[in-house]
């Protein structure tokens, strides 16, 4: 190789290694919406993903109903025909009271808070596998702002990290970076529940003293000043009491279904977190 | 045009793995395009076009995840000058050259993420299991990574054709 030209390949390489590290150190603990130049290509990507999504589903449906129809060969054409088509309407009318369910469930839950919110779908979910985040496709437009909460029928999903014109990220409560200040419901004591690398949480600071069994249902606080108190978090499914640490180590399982999210609801309330100055622009 | 086919095919490849890939696959198992491409583009296009590559889906798949913004950045430069350094002792032309090659760098990879996600307080439970996906996913990235290289290989001969055929 021509020493100029690898000369030049370090010299790029110097330039982004020295760029990410200055991203990284501005960033790490922090969290921040998405700047400007970031919602384009949000805005770009996103309808993309909307759209690989969609196709994914169609496809899976697809392959589902091949698999259903193996069986059926032998079968006359006529009898396989109606069979077919009875088979198509019974699917269609159990995708849709699946989704009716699903939607009366939301709107139930949404009757039972107060809070103006707005449901949105989720168009995707974090690439890398190592973090807990989903996309969704209702942003600033639509009266979403940064840190409001977001919930299912079930309870506590998560609270939106970044926002652009048409589209946010939630970050999921799953999430080892996430926290919400929680209550045991029925002794109130309390803890902050933090993601783990499973789908699992745990409730951190649970003094030895404390009154916890498994079972007992976890909720909101509402002292972090971002989720509502009393909104259903999970359920603890283990208590490790060993002598020499200061608190329990209590894990729980969340309420809500992180594998199978694909409506949530956002609620519109005002980021407690932002600056007075922020608030007023 | 090369490049436009790289960067294409590495978005959608990313927004399949936040859509579908991650959904059906085992946790930890990452066939690692970004990587594959890199190496692709590091061979048949030169270094600075490889970095900003490199560079550039490591921003989007940051800007996509919930991680630190610059992590993934950090992470396929570091791939990247991985790359460069391994192309010294593997030829990138020979099919077993890219299987080893980008096989190592994606172990190489995954083992730095590890770290720098200790580093920041993550949580991660090192276990037989995280270290033979991490050993599965550079295997697979690997294999894969003749059959990418192949692909667009072809692109930019036509492309090439196509240029001379105009001039």
């Amino acid at each position: 190789m021509h020493p100029l030209r690898r000369i030049r390949a370090y010299w790029v390489w110097v330039i982004f290694v020295f760029v990410a590290l200055v991203l990284i150190s501005f960033n790490v603990g922090k969290r921040r919406s998405w700047t400007p130049v970031e919602q384009v290509v949000i805005e770009i990507t996103a309808p993309l993903q909307k759209f690989i999504r969609k196709s994914a589903q169609t496809v899976e449906r697809a392959w589902l109903k091949y698999f259903s129809f193996v069986d059926l060969r032998e079968e006359n054409s006529r009898l396989k025909e109606e069979k077919d088509d009875l088979r198509m309407q019974n699917d269609l009318y159990r995708e849709l009271v699946s989704t009716h369910a699903r939607l009366r469930e939301l709107l139930q839950f949404k009757e039972s808070i107060r809070s103006p919110m707005v449901a949105a779908q989720v168009i995707g979910r974090d690439p890398t596998g190592w973090f807990e985040s989903i996309l969704i496709d209702k942003g600033a437009q639509a009266g979403l702002r940064l840190n409001m909460p977001v919930v299912d029928a079930r309870g506590v999903i998560g609270r939106l990290v970044a926002v652009s014109p048409n589209y946010s990220k939630v970050l999921l409560i799953i999430d080892q970076n996430s926290a919400v200040d929680c209550l045991v419901q029925r002794s109130r004591e309390k803890g902050i529940l933090k993601g783990l690398p499973s789908q699992f949480c745990r409730l951190h600071y649970v003094s030895r003293a404390a009154d916890v069994a498994v079972g007992d249902k976890i909720v909101t606080s509402g002292m972090d000043r971002i989720f509502p108190k009393g909104l259903p978090v999970g359920e603890v499914l283990e208590i490790a009491d060993t002598p020499w640490e200061f608190f329990k180590d209590v894990r729980v399982k969340p309420s809500a279904d992180f594998s199978k999210l694909e409506e949530v609801l956002v609620l519109l309330k005002e980021d407690p977190l932002s600056s007075p100055s922020q608030k007023t622009k | 045009m090369l490049h436009g086919v790289a960067w294409f095919l590495s978005l959608i490849y990313i927004l399949l793995k936040g859509s579908v890939v991650n959904e059906v696959a085992p946790l930890f198992f990452d066939i690692d395009l970004v990587i594959v491409i890199t190496a692709s583009l590091l061979m048949s296009s030169g270094s600075a076009g490889a970095a900003v590559f490199a560079f550039g889906q490591g921003m989007l798949i940051d800007l996509l995840s919930a991680g630190f913004l610059g992590l993934f950045a950090l992470l396929y430069v570091i791939s990247f000058l991985c790359l460069e350094l391994g192309a010294r002792f593997f030829d990138l032309r020979s099919v077993q050259g890219q299987f080893i090659l980008v096989g190592l760098v994606v172990l190489f990879k995954e083992v730095i993420l590890v770290g720098l996600l200790d580093a920041f307080a993550f949580e991660v439970v090192l276990s037989a299991a995280l270290f033979f996906w991490f050993g599965a996913s550079a295997f697979f990235t690997g294999l894969i990574a003749p059959l990418i290289f192949s692909i667009l290989s072809h692109v930019q001969t036509r492309t090439a054709g196509e240029t001379k055929e105009a001039a």
